[in-house]
C-alpha cells in the first residue's frame, strides 16, 4: 500500500507536465543547438588541423618535427585530461578576455572547444594512420605534393573514420554544454538545473533529458547514415 | 633511356647501416622490357625506387632519359615523377574514388583541366578493357581488375617509363597471364619502357627483353632473356630457372599421365621447337614420308617475349616400323624429342 501509494507520487512528480515552462524549454533547447553547432564546427576544424600535424610529425624527422609534435601532444594530453567541469571554471579569466562575459552560451564556447579538440584531434590522428600506406606511396609516385596528398589522399581515404570521429565527439559536445549549463551557461542542462534542481520539478529535468536525448540520437542517427553513405570500401 | 651508374643505397637500420642496394650500375634501353628477378630481400624494390627517387641514392647518378634524378630539388623530381609510372603487387587504389576517378587522380597532379583527364581517363579505361566497369569502386572489382586499373592509372600521364613492383604476385595464374599480355600490349603500341621487379621467373620468361638477377643487393647476373635461361650462370640464377621449369612441368607431367590413358594407342611424342621452327610444316612433312598418321593431341606455345618456344603432344599411329622410321625422321629435324612411354 505504502510502496504503491510511494510509486504513484513519484510517477506523478515526473509526469506533472503542468510545471513544464515550454517556452524556456524551446529556448534553452536552441541555446544547446547553437552551443553544440557551433562547437563541433571549430572542433572540426582545429582537431582536423592539430590531427594532421600530430599525424605529419610524428616519424621526428627534423628537430622541428620533434618540437611541434611534442607541443602539440603534450597540449592534447592535458586539455584530454582535464575534467571538464574542472576546465570550464579554470578558464573563467580567459573567457572574459575573448568573449567578454562569462555567462551564456557563446561563453561555454572557449572551454567546449579546448576540451573537445584535442580529443578529436587524436581520434584524426588515429583515422590518419589506418590510410593505407602503399596508396600514399602510390601517390608520392605520382607525384603529389604534401598538400595534395592531405587533400586527395588523407582526408579522402579516411573520411569514414574523421566522421564517425565527430559524431561522437559531438555526443560529447552534449554532455559538456549540458555540464556548461550548470554555471551560466544557459541551454537544457541550466534549465534542469534551475527548475528540475533548485525548484524540485522532476517533470522539468525529465523533459530536458528526452530533448538531450532525442538531439543526440538524431547526431548519431546521421553520423551512421553519413559513414555507411561515404565507406566503399 | 635510363642509366644507373655506380648506384649505392644505405639505410641505417638501429643506427647499423645497411647496404640494401650494392654499388650497381645498369642500363635499359628505351622501349624495353626488362626484369630484375630476386628473392625477398635482395633490394629489387629499393632498386626499383631509385628509378622514381622514392629513394634517393646514397651515392652515384640514375639518369632517366637524360635528365638526372639526383641532383633535383623535391619539386623538380615531383615534377620528373609525373612521367614515370608505377604499378604495385596490392595495387594501391583509392577505395574512395571509382575507377575513372582513381585514372583521374595522376592527371589532377599534373594539374590537366577536368574535361581532358576525363576524356583522357576514358580512353586509358578502353585500352585496359574496363569500360563497363569506369563508375565502379575498387571494392567491387576482382584483383585482375584492380590491377588494370592500375595499369590505366600509371599511364594517364603519358609516361616514358613504368614501373612495376611485383605487379603480378598478389593475382592467380590465369589473371597474372592477362596482365603481363597487357604489359606486353602496352609496351608495344605506346612504346613505354617497362621495368619490372619479381620473385617468378615465369613472368621475365613471359615479356620481358632482358633480365637481371640480384641477390644481396648486387646484380649477380644479367643478360637477354634468351641467353640467360640457356646459359645461366650463378646458381642463383639456375635456381629460380628451374623453379619455372617445375610449376611448368607438374601441370604437363599430370596432363601427360591423362593423355596416356586417353590414347591407347600407338605411341606418344612430345616435341619440343624453339624460335624459327615453330612455324615450320614437320608434322605433314614426316606423316607423308614415313606414311603414317600422326594425330595431334595437345598443342601450346609458351612464349618468352619475342621468342616462341612451342611444345606439341602427337600420337603417331601405324605399324611398329613406321613408327620408328617417323621417330627417326623427327630427330633430323631442330626439335627436341621426348617419347612418352606408356607403361609408367
Amino acid at each position: 500500500m505504502f510502496n504503491q501509494l510511494l510509486t504513484g507520487s513519484i510517477l506523478a512528480e515526473y509526469t506533472d507536465l503542468q510545471e513544464v515552462p515550454w517556452d524556456r524549454m524551446w529556448n534553452a533547447t536552441q541555446q544547446t543547438l547553437y552551443m553544440t553547432a557551433i562547437s563541433v564546427l571549430l572542433v572540426f576544424i582545429f582537431g582536423l588541423i592539430l590531427g594532421l600535424i600530430l599525424y605529419e610529425t610524428r616519424h621526428h624527422q627534423t628537430i622541428w618535427s620533434v618540437a611541434l609534435y611534442k607541443t602539440v601532444s603534450v597540449f592534447v594530453n592535458i586539455f584530454r585530461s582535464i575534467p571538464f567541469i574542472i576546465l570550464i571554471v579554470l578558464l573563467i579569466p580567459f573567457t572574459k578576455a575573448i568573449v567578454q562575459s562569462m555567462t551564456g552560451p557563446t561563453a561555454a564556447l572557449p572551454a567546449l572547444i579546448l576540451s573537445a579538440a584535442p580529443f578529436y584531434a587524436r581520434l584524426v590522428e588515429t583515422g590518419l594512420r589506418e590510410v593505407d600506406k602503399g596508396v600514399i606511396e602510390a601517390a608520392e609516385a605520382m607525384g603529389a605534393s604534401k598538400l595534395e596528398l592531405i587533400l586527395k589522399v588523407y582526408i579522402p581515404e579516411s573520411l569514414p573514420s574523421i566522421i564517425a570521429g565527430i559524431t561522437v565527439t559531438a555526443i560529447s559536445l552534449v554532455g559538456y554544454t549540458a555540464m556548461a549549463g550548470v554555471i551560466g551557461a544557459g541551454g537544457l542542462g541550466n534549465l534542469a538545473y534551475l527548475e528540475g534542481f533548485q525548484r524540485n520539478r522532476a517533470s522539468v529535468t525529465l523533459v530536458a533529458t528526452a530533448v538531450i536525448l532525442i538531439i543526440v540520437f538524431v547526431i548519431q542517427f546521421i553520423g551512421d547514415r553519413w559513414v555507411s553513405y561515404i565507406d566503399k570500401r | 633511356m635510363i642509366t644507373l651508374e655506380k648506384v649505392t643505397k644505405t639505410f641505417l637500420n638501429n643506427k647499423q647501416p645497411f647496404e640494401a642496394v650494392k654499388e650497381t650500375s645498369l642500363t635499359i634501353e628505351k622501349g624495353e622490357i626488362y626484369g630484375i628477378v630476386g628473392y625477398s630481400g635482395a633490394g629489387k624494390s629499393t632498386l626499383l625506387r631509385l628509378l622514381n627517387g622514392l629513394e634517393r641514392p646514397s651515392s652515384g647518378k640514375v639518369v632517366i632519359d637524360q635528365s638526372e634524378l639526383t641532383p633535383l630539388s623535391k619539386k623538380g623530381l615531383r615534377k620528373e615523377r609525373q612521367s614515370i609510372g608505377m604499378i604495385f603487387q596490392h595495387f594501391n587504389l583509392l577505395w574512395s574514388r571509382t575507377v575513372l576517378e582513381n585514372v583521374c587522380f595522376p592527371l589532377e597532379i599534373a594539374n590537366v583541366s577536368k574535361s581532358e583527364r576525363i576524356e583522357r581517363a576514358r580512353e586509358l579505361i578502353e585500352l585496359v578493357g574496363l569500360s563497363d566497369k569506369a563508375e565502379a569502386y575498387p571494392a567491387q572489382l576482382s584483383g585482375g581488375e584492380k590491377q588494370r586499373v592500375g595499369i590505366a592509372r600509371a599511364l594517364a600521364n603519358k609516361p616514358k617509363v613504368l614501373l612495376c613492383d611485383e605487379a603480378t604476385s598478389a593475382l592467380d595464374p590465369q589473371t597474372t597471364d592477362e596482365v603481363l599480355d597487357l604489359l606486353a600490349k602496352i609496351n608495344e603500341e605506346l612504346d613505354v619502357t617497362i621495368v619490372l621487379i619479381t620473385h617468378e621467373m615465369e613472368v621475365v620468361r613471359k615479356i620481358c627483353d632482358r633480365v637481371a638477377v640480384m641477390n644481396k643487393g648486387a646484380i649477380v647476373e644479367e643478360g637477354s632473356v634468351l641467353h640467360v635461361f640457356r646459359e645461366p650462370k650463378e646458381d642463383i640464377t639456375k635456381r629460380f630457372i628451374k623453379q619455372d621449369r617445375e610449376t611448368d612441368n607438374k601441370e604437363t607431367r599430370q596432363a601427360l599421365t591423362e593423355l596416356k590413358n586417353a590414347y591407347p594407342e600407338g605411341r606418344i611424342l612430345q616435341l619440343f621447337f624453339q624460335g624459327t621452327h615453330v612455324g615450320s610444316p614437320i608434322i605433314t612433312k614426316v606423316s607423308r614420308e614415313c606414311d603414317c598418321d600422326i594425330n595431334i593431341i595437345q598443342g601450346s606455345i609458351q612464349s618468352t617475349h619475342n621468342t616462341p618456344m612451342g611444345t606439341l603432344i602427337v600420337q603417331i599411329i601405324g605399324d611398329q616400323e613406321k613408327q620408328d622410321k617417323a621417330l627417326e625422321l623427327f630427330r633430323t629435324y631442330p626439335v627436341e624429342v621426348e617419347v612418352i612411354e606408356k607403361d609408367v
